[in-house]
Protein backbone atom coordinates (compact mmCIF):
# COMPACT_ATOMS: atom_id res chain seq x y z
CA UNK A 1 0.00 0.00 0.00
CA UNK A 2 2.88 2.46 0.63
CA UNK A 3 4.21 1.83 -2.42
CA UNK A 4 1.71 2.39 -4.39
CA UNK A 5 1.77 5.88 -2.35
CA UNK A 6 5.07 6.68 -3.37
CA UNK A 7 4.45 5.72 -6.62
CA UNK A 8 1.83 7.91 -7.29
CA UNK A 9 3.33 10.44 -5.91
CA UNK A 10 6.16 10.04 -8.19
CA UNK A 11 3.96 9.77 -10.96
CA UNK A 12 2.20 13.05 -10.30
CA UNK A 13 5.68 14.88 -9.79
CA UNK A 14 7.04 14.13 -13.24
CA UNK A 15 3.46 15.19 -14.92
CA UNK A 16 3.63 18.18 -12.48
CA UNK A 17 7.26 19.21 -13.62
CA UNK A 18 6.24 18.29 -17.16
CA UNK A 19 3.65 20.75 -17.52
CA UNK A 20 5.27 23.40 -15.84
CA UNK A 21 8.39 23.10 -17.88
CA UNK A 22 5.97 23.26 -20.94
CA UNK A 23 4.18 26.32 -19.72
CA UNK A 24 7.63 27.74 -19.20
CA UNK A 25 8.88 27.96 -22.23
CA UNK A 26 8.01 30.73 -24.43
CA UNK A 27 9.50 31.41 -27.67
CA UNK A 28 9.19 35.04 -29.55
CA UNK A 29 8.91 35.37 -32.92
CA UNK A 30 9.99 38.73 -34.21
CA UNK A 31 7.18 40.85 -35.29
CA UNK A 32 7.68 42.02 -38.93
CA UNK A 33 4.62 44.71 -38.55
CA UNK A 34 3.26 43.82 -42.20
CA UNK A 35 6.27 43.66 -44.01
CA UNK A 36 7.25 40.98 -46.21
CA UNK A 37 10.94 39.45 -46.75
CA UNK A 38 12.67 41.17 -49.12
CA UNK A 39 15.86 38.72 -49.71
CA UNK A 40 18.15 36.53 -47.21
CA UNK A 41 21.63 36.51 -46.60
CA UNK A 42 24.05 34.44 -44.77
CA UNK A 43 28.01 34.73 -43.62
CA UNK A 44 29.34 31.13 -43.11
CA UNK A 45 32.80 32.47 -41.43
CA UNK A 46 30.81 34.93 -39.11
CA UNK A 47 28.02 32.37 -38.42
CA UNK A 48 25.28 35.13 -39.24
CA UNK A 49 22.37 35.27 -41.18
CA UNK A 50 19.93 38.10 -42.03
CA UNK A 51 16.57 38.42 -43.40
CA UNK A 52 15.71 41.86 -44.82
CA UNK A 53 12.02 42.51 -44.64
CA UNK A 54 10.26 45.51 -46.62
CA UNK A 55 7.30 47.23 -46.64
CA UNK A 56 5.89 47.85 -50.05
CA UNK A 57 8.07 47.01 -53.08
CA UNK A 58 7.84 47.74 -57.02
CA UNK A 59 6.31 44.93 -58.87
CA UNK A 60 9.36 43.12 -60.42
CA UNK A 61 8.28 43.70 -63.79
CA UNK A 62 9.55 46.72 -65.30
CA UNK A 63 12.16 46.93 -62.38
CA UNK A 64 14.24 47.77 -64.82
CA UNK A 65 13.27 51.11 -65.71
CA UNK A 66 11.88 52.63 -62.55
CA UNK A 67 13.99 53.09 -59.40
CA UNK A 68 14.73 49.97 -57.31
CA UNK A 69 12.51 51.09 -54.04
CA UNK A 70 9.92 53.19 -53.72
CA UNK A 71 9.82 56.59 -52.11
CA UNK A 72 10.04 56.17 -48.10
CA UNK A 73 10.20 52.56 -48.35
CA UNK A 74 11.20 50.86 -44.98
CA UNK A 75 13.42 48.37 -44.85
CA UNK A 76 14.27 46.26 -41.69
CA UNK A 77 17.63 44.03 -41.36
CA UNK A 78 17.10 41.25 -38.82
CA UNK A 79 20.43 39.53 -38.21
CA UNK A 80 20.92 36.02 -36.08
CA UNK A 81 23.44 34.31 -34.73
CA UNK A 82 23.80 30.99 -36.31
CA UNK A 83 23.59 27.65 -34.62
CA UNK A 84 24.18 23.88 -35.57
CA UNK A 85 20.52 22.46 -35.57
CA UNK A 86 20.87 20.17 -33.07
CA UNK A 87 18.93 17.25 -35.22
CA UNK A 88 20.69 17.95 -38.72
CA UNK A 89 24.25 18.02 -39.22
CA UNK A 90 24.55 19.83 -42.53
CA UNK A 91 22.06 22.80 -41.77
CA UNK A 92 22.34 26.02 -39.43
CA UNK A 93 19.56 27.56 -37.93
CA UNK A 94 18.28 30.55 -36.14
CA UNK A 95 20.39 31.19 -32.61
CA UNK A 96 20.41 34.49 -30.48
CA UNK A 97 18.79 37.95 -31.86
CA UNK A 98 22.17 40.18 -32.82
CA UNK A 99 20.65 43.05 -34.36
CA UNK A 100 17.61 44.51 -35.86
CA UNK A 101 18.41 47.73 -38.23
CA UNK A 102 16.16 50.28 -40.29
CA UNK A 103 16.59 51.88 -43.07
CA UNK A 104 14.46 54.46 -44.11
CA UNK A 105 14.53 55.88 -47.60
CA UNK A 106 13.92 59.79 -48.09
CA UNK A 107 10.37 61.08 -49.35
CA UNK A 108 11.89 61.98 -53.01
CA UNK A 109 10.30 65.11 -54.24
CA UNK A 110 10.71 64.02 -57.88
CA UNK A 111 10.94 60.43 -58.08
CA UNK A 112 11.80 60.37 -61.56
CA UNK A 113 11.33 57.55 -64.32
CA UNK A 114 14.62 56.89 -65.30
CA UNK A 115 15.79 55.47 -68.54
CA UNK A 116 16.82 51.77 -68.92
CA UNK A 117 20.45 52.78 -69.43
CA UNK A 118 21.03 55.74 -67.01
CA UNK A 119 19.46 53.40 -64.64
CA UNK A 120 22.60 52.84 -62.44
CA UNK A 121 24.25 56.38 -62.52
CA UNK A 122 21.03 58.23 -61.56
CA UNK A 123 18.85 55.81 -59.67
CA UNK A 124 18.59 58.02 -56.41
CA UNK A 125 17.09 54.85 -54.01
CA UNK A 126 20.25 53.54 -54.86
CA UNK A 127 22.07 56.16 -53.18
CA UNK A 128 22.99 55.73 -49.24
CA UNK A 129 23.07 58.84 -48.66
CA UNK A 130 19.50 59.08 -49.39
CA UNK A 131 18.68 56.47 -46.55
CA UNK A 132 18.29 57.38 -43.44
CA UNK A 133 19.84 54.13 -41.00
CA UNK A 134 19.23 53.69 -37.30
CA UNK A 135 20.83 51.00 -35.15
CA UNK A 136 17.34 49.15 -33.00
CA UNK A 137 18.60 46.61 -31.28
CA UNK A 138 21.69 44.86 -30.53
CA UNK A 139 25.37 45.75 -32.08
CA UNK A 140 25.63 47.26 -35.72
CA UNK A 141 27.19 44.40 -37.85
CA UNK A 142 29.21 46.23 -39.66
CA UNK A 143 31.14 46.91 -36.03
CA UNK A 144 29.84 45.05 -33.95
CA UNK A 145 29.74 47.88 -31.74
CA UNK A 146 26.48 49.56 -30.89
CA UNK A 147 27.42 53.26 -32.30
CA UNK A 148 28.66 52.34 -35.83
CA UNK A 149 30.55 55.77 -37.56
CA UNK A 150 29.08 57.66 -40.80
CA UNK A 151 31.70 55.54 -43.15
CA UNK A 152 30.33 52.27 -41.68
CA UNK A 153 26.99 53.00 -41.62
CA UNK A 154 26.76 54.46 -45.43
CA UNK A 155 28.66 51.28 -46.16
CA UNK A 156 26.07 49.06 -44.47
CA UNK A 157 23.84 50.68 -46.55
CA UNK A 158 24.96 50.59 -49.34
CA UNK A 159 25.46 46.66 -48.90
CA UNK A 160 21.93 46.57 -48.02
CA UNK A 161 20.58 48.36 -50.59
CA UNK A 162 22.33 46.80 -53.53
CA UNK A 163 21.00 42.94 -53.04
CA UNK A 164 18.40 41.75 -55.07
CA UNK A 165 14.99 40.96 -54.00
CA UNK A 166 14.95 37.04 -53.63
CA UNK A 167 12.08 35.60 -56.14
CA UNK A 168 9.18 34.29 -54.97
CA UNK A 169 6.47 32.19 -56.89
CA UNK B 1 14.30 -56.77 -22.19
CA UNK B 2 13.72 -53.55 -20.34
CA UNK B 3 10.22 -53.22 -18.17
CA UNK B 4 9.19 -50.36 -16.85
CA UNK B 5 8.01 -50.63 -13.18
CA UNK B 6 4.14 -49.64 -13.41
CA UNK B 7 3.73 -48.01 -10.23
CA UNK B 8 6.35 -44.93 -10.81
CA UNK B 9 5.04 -43.36 -13.98
CA UNK B 10 8.62 -43.79 -16.32
CA UNK B 11 10.69 -41.08 -17.34
CA UNK B 12 8.83 -40.83 -20.76
CA UNK B 13 5.48 -40.82 -18.99
CA UNK B 14 6.48 -38.18 -16.67
CA UNK B 15 4.50 -34.48 -17.59
CA UNK B 16 7.62 -32.65 -17.95
CA UNK B 17 9.30 -34.94 -20.49
CA UNK B 18 5.66 -34.63 -22.73
CA UNK B 19 6.03 -30.69 -22.48
CA UNK B 20 9.61 -30.81 -22.84
CA UNK B 21 8.66 -32.94 -25.55
CA UNK B 22 6.50 -31.24 -27.55
CA UNK B 23 8.17 -27.92 -26.99
CA UNK B 24 11.49 -29.65 -28.80
CA UNK B 25 9.51 -31.05 -31.85
CA UNK B 26 7.56 -27.19 -32.07
CA UNK B 27 11.28 -25.97 -32.00
CA UNK B 28 12.67 -28.20 -34.87
CA UNK B 29 9.06 -27.76 -36.54
CA UNK B 30 9.34 -23.76 -36.43
CA UNK B 31 13.25 -24.25 -38.09
CA UNK B 32 10.85 -25.05 -41.43
CA UNK B 33 8.68 -22.02 -41.32
CA UNK B 34 8.74 -18.36 -41.47
CA UNK B 35 11.10 -15.78 -42.75
CA UNK B 36 14.60 -16.46 -43.52
CA UNK B 37 17.16 -14.17 -44.10
CA UNK B 38 18.05 -14.68 -47.18
CA UNK B 39 21.90 -13.20 -48.60
CA UNK B 40 21.29 -12.33 -52.36
CA UNK B 41 24.32 -11.20 -54.67
CA UNK B 42 26.18 -8.39 -54.12
CA UNK B 43 25.69 -6.55 -57.42
CA UNK B 44 26.26 -2.78 -57.07
CA UNK B 45 27.82 -2.24 -53.95
CA UNK B 46 28.36 1.24 -52.31
CA UNK B 47 31.83 2.87 -53.82
CA UNK B 48 33.91 4.62 -51.21
CA UNK B 49 37.15 4.44 -48.97
CA UNK B 50 38.18 1.35 -47.36
CA UNK B 51 38.01 3.43 -44.35
CA UNK B 52 34.32 4.48 -44.60
CA UNK B 53 32.79 1.23 -45.92
CA UNK B 54 35.11 -0.87 -42.96
CA UNK B 55 32.86 1.52 -40.58
CA UNK B 56 29.58 0.59 -42.61
CA UNK B 57 30.37 -2.99 -42.93
CA UNK B 58 31.23 -3.22 -39.16
CA UNK B 59 27.65 -1.29 -37.92
CA UNK B 60 25.33 -1.32 -40.64
CA UNK B 61 25.73 -4.26 -42.87
CA UNK B 62 24.48 -6.75 -40.88
CA UNK B 63 20.72 -5.37 -41.80
CA UNK B 64 21.30 -2.66 -44.65
CA UNK B 65 23.31 -4.87 -47.13
CA UNK B 66 23.14 -8.91 -48.55
CA UNK B 67 25.92 -9.70 -46.63
CA UNK B 68 24.35 -10.54 -43.44
CA UNK B 69 26.48 -11.99 -40.99
CA UNK B 70 26.15 -15.87 -39.94
CA UNK B 71 25.54 -16.58 -36.28
CA UNK B 72 23.18 -18.52 -33.89
CA UNK B 73 20.60 -16.47 -33.50
CA UNK B 74 20.20 -15.49 -37.48
CA UNK B 75 19.48 -19.51 -38.32
CA UNK B 76 17.44 -20.33 -35.22
CA UNK B 77 13.43 -19.75 -35.31
CA UNK B 78 12.33 -17.91 -33.67
CA UNK B 79 14.81 -15.42 -33.45
CA UNK B 80 15.83 -15.37 -36.96
CA UNK B 81 12.18 -14.60 -37.78
CA UNK B 82 12.62 -10.99 -36.15
CA UNK B 83 15.82 -10.61 -37.51
CA UNK B 84 14.69 -11.51 -40.76
CA UNK B 85 12.10 -9.32 -40.79
CA UNK B 86 14.58 -6.43 -39.82
CA UNK B 87 16.79 -6.53 -42.27
CA UNK B 88 13.63 -7.13 -45.08
CA UNK B 89 12.68 -3.49 -43.69
CA UNK B 90 15.83 -2.28 -43.52
CA UNK B 91 17.35 -3.45 -46.64
CA UNK B 92 13.91 -2.34 -48.62
CA UNK B 93 15.25 1.49 -47.20
CA UNK B 94 18.39 1.48 -49.15
CA UNK B 95 20.96 -1.95 -49.74
CA UNK B 96 24.52 -1.55 -49.42
CA UNK B 97 24.67 -4.19 -52.04
CA UNK B 98 22.78 -2.57 -54.98
CA UNK B 99 23.70 1.71 -53.38
CA UNK B 100 25.35 2.38 -56.66
CA UNK B 101 21.98 1.89 -58.76
CA UNK B 102 20.72 4.77 -56.92
CA UNK B 103 21.32 8.07 -58.92
CA UNK B 104 23.80 10.53 -57.46
CA UNK B 105 21.54 12.61 -55.77
CA UNK B 106 19.86 9.38 -54.22
CA UNK B 107 23.02 7.62 -53.44
CA UNK B 108 24.12 11.45 -51.15
CA UNK B 109 20.46 12.33 -49.63
CA UNK B 110 21.21 8.96 -47.63
CA UNK B 111 24.60 9.15 -47.47
CA UNK B 112 23.71 13.09 -44.97
CA UNK B 113 20.66 10.87 -43.92
CA UNK B 114 22.75 8.24 -42.20
CA UNK B 115 25.02 10.51 -40.83
CA UNK B 116 22.45 11.83 -39.05
CA UNK B 117 20.85 8.66 -37.65
CA UNK B 118 23.88 7.53 -36.38
CA UNK B 119 24.57 11.04 -34.55
CA UNK B 120 21.25 10.72 -32.93
CA UNK B 121 22.06 7.60 -31.98
CA UNK B 122 18.21 6.70 -33.86
CA UNK B 123 20.93 3.77 -35.83
CA UNK B 124 22.01 1.02 -36.03
CA UNK B 125 19.09 0.24 -34.60
CA UNK B 126 19.46 0.20 -30.29
CA UNK B 127 18.39 -3.99 -29.92
CA UNK B 128 21.23 -4.65 -32.47
CA UNK B 129 24.01 -2.48 -30.86
CA UNK B 130 23.32 -4.02 -27.05
CA UNK B 131 24.10 -7.52 -28.21
CA UNK B 132 27.17 -6.17 -30.80
CA UNK B 133 28.98 -3.84 -29.27
CA UNK B 134 31.61 -4.05 -31.48
CA UNK B 135 28.95 -1.98 -33.69
CA UNK B 136 29.17 1.06 -31.46
CA UNK B 137 30.76 4.24 -33.36
CA UNK B 138 33.88 5.90 -31.87
CA UNK B 139 33.58 9.81 -32.29
CA UNK B 140 36.31 9.17 -34.66
CA UNK B 141 34.09 7.09 -37.00
CA UNK B 142 31.64 9.46 -36.78
CA UNK B 143 34.40 12.62 -38.11
CA UNK B 144 34.79 10.10 -40.82
CA UNK B 145 31.14 9.89 -42.10
CA UNK B 146 30.62 13.17 -41.57
CA UNK B 147 33.88 14.24 -44.06
CA UNK B 148 32.67 11.61 -45.99
CA UNK B 149 29.39 13.49 -46.58
CA UNK B 150 30.93 16.50 -46.55
CA UNK B 151 33.16 15.79 -49.21
CA UNK B 152 30.44 14.54 -51.65
CA UNK B 153 29.37 17.76 -51.64
CA UNK B 154 32.04 20.34 -51.30
CA UNK B 155 31.71 24.56 -52.09
CA UNK B 156 31.90 25.75 -55.21
CA UNK B 157 32.51 29.67 -54.82
CA UNK B 158 31.17 32.18 -57.14
CA UNK B 159 29.46 29.97 -59.20
CA UNK B 160 28.87 32.44 -62.65
CA UNK B 161 26.48 29.75 -64.15
CA UNK B 162 24.15 30.21 -60.47
CA UNK B 163 24.52 33.40 -60.75
CA UNK B 164 23.60 33.65 -64.33
CA UNK B 165 20.35 31.80 -63.31
CA UNK B 166 19.06 33.44 -60.64
CA UNK B 167 19.43 36.55 -62.56
CA UNK B 168 17.47 35.11 -65.45
CA UNK B 169 14.92 33.89 -63.29
CA UNK B 170 14.37 37.65 -61.71
CA UNK B 171 14.53 38.92 -65.10
CA UNK B 172 11.44 36.74 -66.72
CA UNK B 173 9.54 37.07 -63.21
CA UNK B 174 7.43 34.41 -64.13
CA UNK B 175 3.80 34.38 -62.66
CA UNK B 176 2.16 31.72 -60.81
CA UNK B 177 0.22 28.97 -62.48
CA UNK B 178 -3.03 29.84 -63.15
CA UNK B 179 -4.57 26.53 -61.57
CA UNK B 180 -2.69 25.99 -58.23
CA UNK B 181 -1.20 22.67 -57.94
CA UNK B 182 -2.24 19.72 -55.87
CA UNK B 183 0.19 17.09 -54.43
CA UNK B 184 -0.15 13.50 -54.95
CA UNK B 185 -1.03 12.83 -51.48
CA UNK B 186 -3.96 15.60 -51.53
CA UNK B 187 -2.28 18.46 -50.12
CA UNK B 188 -3.04 21.86 -51.74
CA UNK B 189 -0.84 24.95 -52.88
CA UNK B 190 -3.63 27.04 -52.46
CA UNK B 191 -3.29 26.56 -48.92
CA UNK B 192 -0.44 28.65 -48.23
CA UNK B 193 -1.03 30.91 -51.26
CA UNK B 194 -0.21 33.90 -48.64
CA UNK B 195 2.08 32.27 -47.07
CA UNK B 196 4.50 35.79 -47.95
CA UNK B 197 2.28 37.45 -45.21
CA UNK B 198 2.55 34.81 -42.70
CA UNK B 199 4.57 34.74 -39.58
CA UNK B 200 8.68 34.02 -40.11
CA UNK B 201 9.74 31.30 -37.81
CA UNK B 202 13.58 30.84 -39.01
CA UNK B 203 16.08 30.66 -41.40
CA UNK B 204 18.63 28.22 -42.25
CA UNK B 205 21.18 27.90 -44.26
CA UNK B 206 22.28 24.20 -45.10
CA UNK B 207 25.91 23.13 -46.49
CA UNK B 208 24.98 19.28 -47.16
CA UNK B 209 23.62 17.84 -50.04
CA UNK B 210 21.22 20.16 -50.34
CA UNK B 211 22.97 23.88 -50.68
CA UNK B 212 20.82 26.18 -50.13
CA UNK B 213 19.14 28.87 -48.16
CA UNK B 214 15.94 29.11 -46.55
CA UNK B 215 12.94 31.00 -44.74
CA UNK B 216 10.12 29.11 -42.92
CA UNK B 217 6.81 30.26 -42.12
CA UNK B 218 4.23 29.50 -40.01
CA UNK B 219 0.23 30.15 -40.68
CA UNK B 220 -1.62 31.81 -37.54
CA UNK B 221 -2.08 28.00 -35.90
CA UNK B 222 1.38 26.77 -36.30
CA UNK B 223 3.10 30.43 -35.07
CA UNK B 224 1.21 30.67 -31.67
CA UNK B 225 2.14 26.75 -30.96
CA UNK B 226 5.67 27.73 -31.29
CA UNK B 227 5.16 31.19 -29.40
CA UNK B 228 3.41 28.86 -26.23
CA UNK B 229 5.82 25.72 -26.72
CA UNK B 230 2.34 23.60 -27.51
CA UNK B 231 4.34 21.16 -30.29
CA UNK B 232 3.94 18.26 -28.98
CA UNK B 233 1.97 17.24 -31.01
CA UNK B 234 1.15 20.75 -33.14
CA UNK B 235 -2.51 21.79 -32.77
CA UNK B 236 -4.96 20.69 -35.95
CA UNK B 237 -4.24 23.25 -39.01
CA UNK B 238 -0.62 24.13 -38.48
CA UNK B 239 0.57 25.06 -41.69
CA UNK B 240 4.93 25.43 -42.36
CA UNK B 241 6.04 26.68 -45.46
CA UNK B 242 9.57 26.19 -45.93
CA UNK B 243 10.64 28.33 -49.43
CA UNK B 244 14.56 27.41 -50.89
CA UNK B 245 16.87 28.98 -53.18
CA UNK B 246 19.63 27.91 -54.08
CA UNK B 247 23.25 29.36 -52.67
CA UNK B 248 26.32 31.88 -54.25
CA UNK B 249 28.63 30.96 -52.09
CA UNK B 250 32.10 33.27 -51.76
CA UNK B 251 35.02 32.27 -50.36
CA UNK B 252 35.03 35.10 -47.59
CA UNK B 253 32.01 32.80 -46.41
CA UNK B 254 28.97 35.22 -47.70
CA UNK B 255 26.27 33.09 -48.83
CA UNK B 256 23.92 35.03 -51.41
CA UNK B 257 20.35 33.22 -52.30
CA UNK B 258 20.26 32.21 -56.21
CA UNK B 259 17.72 30.48 -58.30
CA UNK B 260 14.20 30.23 -56.47
CA UNK B 261 13.83 26.19 -56.26
CA UNK B 262 11.42 24.87 -54.42
CA UNK B 263 8.33 25.37 -51.49
CA UNK B 264 7.77 22.68 -49.46
CA UNK B 265 5.11 22.39 -46.86
CA UNK B 266 3.70 20.33 -43.77
CA UNK B 267 -0.06 20.52 -42.65
CA UNK B 268 -1.53 18.92 -39.78
CA UNK B 269 -4.18 16.90 -40.52
CA UNK B 270 -4.51 13.75 -37.95
CA UNK B 271 -7.38 12.52 -40.00
CA UNK B 272 -5.72 12.96 -43.41
CA UNK B 273 -2.43 11.61 -42.42
CA UNK B 274 -2.46 8.64 -39.24
CA UNK B 275 0.81 7.08 -40.57
CA UNK B 276 2.77 10.20 -40.10
CA UNK B 277 1.42 11.65 -37.05
CA UNK B 278 -0.93 13.55 -38.59
CA UNK B 279 1.30 15.51 -41.14
CA UNK B 280 0.74 15.94 -44.63
CA UNK B 281 3.79 16.83 -46.72
CA UNK B 282 4.38 18.50 -50.25
CA UNK B 283 7.10 20.00 -52.14
CA UNK B 284 6.36 22.19 -55.21
CA UNK B 285 9.26 23.12 -57.59
CA UNK B 286 10.22 25.55 -60.10
CA UNK B 287 8.26 28.58 -60.95
CA UNK B 288 5.88 26.06 -62.25
CA UNK B 289 4.96 24.71 -58.65
CA UNK B 290 5.41 21.41 -59.97
CA UNK B 291 4.29 18.74 -57.01
CA UNK B 292 6.74 16.08 -55.73
CA UNK B 293 5.97 12.73 -55.87
CA UNK B 294 4.49 10.32 -58.49
CA UNK B 295 1.71 8.70 -55.79
CA UNK B 296 0.90 9.56 -52.40
CA UNK B 297 3.52 7.32 -50.74
CA UNK B 298 6.31 10.45 -51.20
CA UNK B 299 4.53 11.28 -47.67
CA UNK B 300 6.59 8.43 -45.87
CA UNK B 301 9.49 9.24 -47.10
CA UNK B 302 9.26 12.55 -45.99
CA UNK B 303 7.76 11.45 -42.65
CA UNK B 304 10.91 8.75 -42.33
CA UNK B 305 13.69 11.40 -42.57
CA UNK B 306 11.60 14.19 -40.25
CA UNK B 307 11.77 11.63 -37.32
CA UNK B 308 14.43 12.82 -36.51
CA UNK B 309 12.62 16.05 -35.30
CA UNK B 310 10.51 13.76 -33.28
CA UNK B 311 11.57 16.25 -30.06
CA UNK B 312 9.52 19.11 -31.48
CA UNK B 313 6.97 17.33 -33.31
CA UNK B 314 8.65 16.39 -36.18
CA UNK B 315 9.39 19.58 -37.31
CA UNK B 316 13.17 20.76 -37.20
CA UNK B 317 13.34 24.58 -37.21
CA UNK B 318 11.93 25.58 -33.96
CA UNK B 319 13.26 29.09 -32.62
CA UNK B 320 14.84 29.26 -29.06
CA UNK B 321 13.22 29.72 -26.22
CA UNK B 322 13.08 33.48 -24.85
CA UNK B 323 15.71 33.99 -22.18
CA UNK B 324 18.44 32.32 -25.26
CA UNK B 325 17.89 34.73 -27.36
CA UNK B 326 18.55 37.90 -26.39
CA UNK B 327 20.27 40.26 -28.48
CA UNK B 328 23.62 39.87 -27.40
CA UNK B 329 25.87 42.99 -26.34
CA UNK B 330 29.19 42.44 -25.82
C1 LIG C 1 19.49 -4.42 -36.77
C2 LIG C 1 19.27 -3.94 -38.09
C3 LIG C 1 19.82 -2.58 -38.47
C4 LIG C 1 21.10 -2.13 -38.37
C5 LIG C 1 22.31 -2.86 -37.84
C6 LIG C 1 21.10 -0.80 -38.95
N1 LIG C 1 19.85 -0.46 -39.36
FE1 LIG C 1 19.29 1.24 -40.24
N2 LIG C 1 17.35 0.62 -40.35
C7 LIG C 1 16.91 -0.61 -39.89
C8 LIG C 1 15.47 -0.69 -40.07
C9 LIG C 1 14.60 -1.88 -39.69
C10 LIG C 1 15.07 0.53 -40.65
C11 LIG C 1 13.66 0.97 -41.03
C12 LIG C 1 12.81 1.25 -39.83
C13 LIG C 1 13.27 2.45 -39.04
O1 LIG C 1 13.49 3.51 -39.62
O2 LIG C 1 13.42 2.30 -37.83
C14 LIG C 1 16.28 1.33 -40.80
C15 LIG C 1 16.29 2.59 -41.32
C16 LIG C 1 17.45 3.35 -41.52
C17 LIG C 1 17.47 4.64 -42.14
C18 LIG C 1 16.27 5.40 -42.68
C19 LIG C 1 16.16 5.16 -44.16
C20 LIG C 1 14.91 5.79 -44.77
O3 LIG C 1 14.97 6.94 -45.20
O4 LIG C 1 13.90 5.12 -44.82
C21 LIG C 1 18.77 5.05 -42.15
C22 LIG C 1 19.33 6.34 -42.71
C23 LIG C 1 19.56 4.01 -41.53
N3 LIG C 1 18.72 3.00 -41.16
C24 LIG C 1 20.94 4.05 -41.35
C25 LIG C 1 21.67 3.07 -40.72
C26 LIG C 1 23.09 3.16 -40.48
C27 LIG C 1 23.97 4.31 -40.93
C28 LIG C 1 23.45 2.04 -39.84
C29 LIG C 1 24.81 1.67 -39.33
C30 LIG C 1 25.49 2.67 -38.55
C31 LIG C 1 22.26 1.23 -39.65
N4 LIG C 1 21.20 1.90 -40.21
C32 LIG C 1 22.23 -0.02 -39.04
C33 LIG C 1 17.68 -1.62 -39.37
C34 LIG C 1 19.03 -1.53 -39.09
C1 LIG D 1 16.93 13.45 -45.69
C2 LIG D 1 16.12 14.06 -44.69
C3 LIG D 1 14.86 14.80 -45.10
C4 LIG D 1 13.91 14.40 -45.99
C5 LIG D 1 13.84 13.14 -46.80
C6 LIG D 1 12.91 15.46 -45.99
N1 LIG D 1 13.26 16.45 -45.11
FE1 LIG D 1 12.22 18.15 -44.73
N2 LIG D 1 13.72 18.79 -43.54
C7 LIG D 1 14.86 18.10 -43.24
C8 LIG D 1 15.70 18.91 -42.39
C9 LIG D 1 17.06 18.50 -41.84
C10 LIG D 1 15.04 20.12 -42.19
C11 LIG D 1 15.55 21.30 -41.38
C12 LIG D 1 16.64 22.03 -42.08
C13 LIG D 1 16.12 22.87 -43.21
O1 LIG D 1 15.69 23.95 -42.96
O2 LIG D 1 16.10 22.42 -44.32
C14 LIG D 1 13.77 20.01 -42.92
C15 LIG D 1 12.80 21.00 -42.92
C16 LIG D 1 11.59 20.90 -43.58
C17 LIG D 1 10.51 21.86 -43.51
C18 LIG D 1 10.48 23.09 -42.62
C19 LIG D 1 9.95 22.70 -41.25
C20 LIG D 1 10.97 21.96 -40.42
O3 LIG D 1 10.79 20.75 -40.17
O4 LIG D 1 11.97 22.57 -40.04
C21 LIG D 1 9.52 21.43 -44.34
C22 LIG D 1 8.20 22.11 -44.59
C23 LIG D 1 9.98 20.20 -44.95
N3 LIG D 1 11.23 19.89 -44.45
C24 LIG D 1 9.26 19.47 -45.87
C25 LIG D 1 9.70 18.28 -46.42
C26 LIG D 1 9.01 17.57 -47.48
C27 LIG D 1 7.73 18.04 -48.15
C28 LIG D 1 9.72 16.44 -47.74
C29 LIG D 1 9.44 15.37 -48.77
C30 LIG D 1 9.23 15.79 -50.12
C31 LIG D 1 10.86 16.44 -46.84
N4 LIG D 1 10.80 17.56 -46.05
C32 LIG D 1 11.80 15.44 -46.79
C33 LIG D 1 15.17 16.83 -43.63
C34 LIG D 1 14.45 16.09 -44.56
Amino acid sequence: MKNWIYILGFALLVTGCHKRERALVKRSLLNAHGKIVYTVFANRADKTMSIVYIDKMHPLRGAEAEPKFVSGAVLEVVTYAQNDNKYWYGSYLNGPLRSVEQLTLKKLDSFPRIGVTAKKARDPSLDPDNWQYSLIEGNSPATGHPHPGRRQIYERTRQIISKSAVFFP
Amino acid sequence: MWHFNKEKPGLFRSNIFRITAALSSLFILIQFIGPRVTRPVVTHPLVASPEVTGILKRACYDCHSNETRKNLWTELAPFSWVIAEDVQEARSRFDFSTFDTLSKAQQQGFIWEMVNMVLDEKMPLPGYSKVHPESGLTSRDISVLKAYAVSLNPAVYHDSLAILDARRQRAADKERPVDLPVSANGVAYSSIKDYQHWQVISTTNRFDNNRSIRVIYGNDIAAEAVRTNHIKPWPEGSIIVKVVWDIIEEKNGDILPGRFNNVQMMIKDSHQFKQSEGWGFAKFTGEGLVPYGKDASFNAACFNCHKAASEYGYVFNIPLPDGENMAVNH
